[in-house]
């Protein structure tokens, strides 16, 4: 497998998460507590559109976000909507591991909401995915590495 | 039929799966070789090279809301705490959501050494950058220190290393 493949699969291929989604009034205490029970990186700020079953993402909130809420001593009781990144970058099903490593790296995303043509939340691509997927393609790489290259010196400077 | 052991040179019969000379295993021979430029970067180059970031430390005394204060301010996701120049632990975004939470205000006095993640898994200056995605991978960490011999070089995190694919990737075409 050769590296350009990451230009031709697809973020599915990435482990992208379920997305987690949480209504707009939800509070910031709740939204905390519910990222550190389900050691979510991120959640999804939806509400519902017109149709039946319709589902609009307005904002995504991270644990960059959450840092920041806690540095400031952020009232707990309010609504998620006013601490979110509202209109976050979304991709497709479409969208290659490339060009999210390509968002990732250019824009310091960890989180990326991937969205169907109607706008509609169907998952989360991950930097830990992204990650896990590297790890997948480059099998060689992973396999050569610790027992010997990393072995040998240490024994000889102790010798 | 036999070849060479590329370990240790002596004759070994081919499809053995140890060289009887010196024991090594030579079942991964058949792997193939690294078949891209950017694979045998990841191989070769150190994670020095990743430019590590020099950390921003702050005491085991420091209060948790001056370390989550600072790390607002400096835009950073991982801070080092160090007693006198030696590292005692990390505190990333992970920590705070996990150890903090909804009572940042209630415990903003308290020390962060009593919410760090006290000997966090590190890297060699030596290393290969292929470890620190490995071990990325295994640990679950966005940042790893790097240390030469006991002196903390760098913090380097997830995002140096997709910085690192995309410039050789596209240094590859």
């Amino acid at each position: 497998m050769s590296f350009l493949s990451l230009h031709t699969d697809r973020v599915a291929t990435a482990y992208p998460e379920p997305p987690l989604i949480v209504a707009p009034d939800a509070t910031l205490s709740t939204v905390l507590l519910l990222m550190k029970t389900q050691r979510a990186a991120s959640m999804l700020v939806c509400e519902d559109g017109p149709g039946d079953g319709e589902c609009r993402v307005l904002g995504i909130f991270t644990e960059r976000d959450a840092l920041r809420c806690m540095a400031d001593g952020s009232e707990l009781d309010q609504p998620i909507s006013a601490v979110m990144t509202a209109d976050p970058q979304t991709i497709t099903e479409k969208t290659t591991v490339g060009e999210v490593i390509a968002y990732m790296s250019q824009h310091g995303y960890r989180n990326l909401p991937i969205v169907d043509a109607s706008g509609a939340p169907t998952g989360m691509a991950v930097v830990r995915g992204v990650v896990h997927h590297l790890v997948d393609h480059f099998p060689n790489t992973i396999y050569t590495l610790p027992p010997d290259p990393a072995k040998s010196p240490a024994e000889r400077e102790g010798a | 039929m036999s070849q060479a052991c590329p370990y240790c040179g002596a004759d070994v019969i081919e499809g053995a799966d140890v060289c009887d000379e010196c024991q090594h295993s030579l079942t991964d021979m058949s792997l193939p070789e690294p078949t891209s430029e950017v694979e045998r970067g990841l191989l070769r180059d150190l994670v020095t090279e990743l430019s590590p970031h020099k950390p921003l430390t702050v005491p085991p005394t420091a209060t948790i809301g001056e370390t989550l204060a600072k790390m607002v301010a400096e835009s950073i996701g991982c801070i080092v705490v160090a007693d006198g120049g030696k590292m005692v632990g990390i505190f990333t975004e992970r920590d705070a959501l996990l150890r903090v939470n909804v009572d940042a205000v209630k415990l903003a006095d308290r020390p962060i050494s009593s919410v760090m993640t006290p000997n966090p898994a590190t890297l060699r200056a030596e290393d290969k950058i292929a470890l620190a995605l490995q071990r990325m991978n295994v640990g679950g960490y966005r940042h790893l220190p790097i240390l030469d011999g006991e002196e903390l070089v760098g913090v380097i995190s997830i995002r140096d290393i997709l910085n690192y694919l995309t410039e050789h990737n596209a240094a590859a075409g």
